[in-house]
């Protein structure tokens, strides 16, 4: 039996708390070798990723298979996953609103071009904060791509052509 | 070379030699260079140094928690807030060696034991997380059966506070009685004799349920 004191007062005790002694010493390894396999690493973990103002931050997880606890995430990554949460939601809006409308007539094209370049000010303000150059390039030519949809669609040979398609 | 002069005669040592000699804290204390190193190395958030921590206190922080709350997940997560706890200290200077950090580390795991149990006993309206299952420590089941174990927590549980601390702080979190006695601000020719008096009211308490396993073993 290892205890991590070494100050032993076990032998000047009488042979009855002796074995009360043992019982707990036992007690007490089987409360330490309680925590699974992956528990040093994770509180590796929360300890390297520990910031000021967050005292008390979430439980650390690591990859335990089976282990069968529930994901809790790191408060610091709420935010941005939040953020990035509304953004799927309106960029799915957004796809599904294109595909209802690409067989409408020229009219509500126009209506729908609009809405769009609307939309895609909000997302845009929205990455903006999340500062990254990829995402903003890619906001870029999507606006291009739309005010390019919206010019064509003012010109006369896009309505008659929009309009004489078969719709699906 | 590391150079220091003893009376009047000027003493010097490898430094390597230095390294590996204990030092003394202003109050004369002795602390193990190791741990001074590992803390200033934990403190520029050296992976390696919280490694070393975590061997030396994890397991036993886990172990304090566990005792008192309910499942192991809140009692690593109580060990997870520690060691970030610690972590923003070191960082900040807010602590400095002077062989007090294990009495300090478990302060500290002592206050959020007991903001657990508080918070809990607020969301149940119970009393604590007490009657929290057995933990299962199949792989280390050692000479105490598993009755035997039921028994004894059940026995530490009805403990005066104070017996309860000292038992749990000695055999869960394994400190020594001098570390205790700082953490406690207690002399330890008490804490030495509230030991003694625990386990004395632990054996009169699990008296019956070790007759009867001695006499099971006798028959077998």
């Amino acid at each position: 039996m290892t205890m991590p004191h070494d100050d032993s007062t076990f032998g000047e005790l009488p042979a009855d708390l002796r074995e009360m002694h043992e019982m707990l010493d036992a007690l007490g390894d089987g409360m330490r070798s309680g925590a699974d396999a992956g528990f040093e690493a994770r509180l590796v973990a929360a300890s390297l990723a520990a910031r000021p103002g967050v005292d008390r931050p979430g439980l650390v997880h690591g990859a335990q298979p089976g282990s069968g606890r529930v994901l809790r995430l790191h408060r610091r990554w709420l935010a941005p996953a939040s953020l990035a949460a509304a953004m799927l939601v309106v960029a799915s809006v957004l796809a599904a609103r294109m595909s209802s409308n690409r067989h409408v007539p020229a009219d509500s094209g126009m209506r729908f071009t609009l809405v769009t370049h609307t939309e895609l000010d909000e997302i845009a303000e929205a990455w903006e904060v999340l500062d990254d150059q990829e995402i903003w390039s890619a906001v870029s030519s999507l606006r291009g791509e739309a005010s390019t949809l919206r010019n064509s669609m003012q010109g006369d040979w896009v309505s008659e052509t929009w309009n004489s398609e078969d719709p699906m | 070379m590391w150079c220091n002069v003893v009376l009047g005669v000027a003493l010097c040592l490898p430094e390597e030699t230095m390294r590996t000699a204990l030092v003394q804290s202003h109050d004369g204390r002795t602390i193990a260079p190791d741990l001074t190193q590992t803390l200033a190395r934990a403190a520029t958030g050296e992976e390696g140094a919280w490694r070393e921590l975590v061997a030396l206190y994890g397991r036993r922080v886990f172990a304090l928690a566990r005792s008192r709350v309910g499942g192991d997940e809140a009692a690593e997560e109580i060990a997870q807030s520690v060691f970030a706890t610690i972590a923003i200290k070191l960082r900040e200077g807010g602590y400095s060696e002077q062989g007090r950090f294990e009495p300090w580390l478990f302060r500290i795991a002592m206050n959020r034991i007991r903001d657990a149990v508080r918070h809990a006993k607020r969301r149940s309206g119970t009393v604590a997380l007490d009657g929290s299952p057995e933990p299962s420590f199949e792989s280390n089941d050692g000479p105490t059966g598993h009755a035997e174990r039921v028994a004894l927590r059940g026995a530490i549980e009805r403990l005066s506070d104070a017996d309860r601390e000292i038992i749990e702080l000695r055999h869960h979190a394994g400190m020594g009685f001098k570390e205790m006695a700082e953490l406690l601000d207690e002399p330890v020719g008490t804490l030495l004799a509230r030991h003694h008096r625990a386990l004395r009211k632990l054996r009169e308490m699990l008296g019956p349920v070790i007759e009867d396993q001695e006499e099971s073993e006798g028959e077998s």
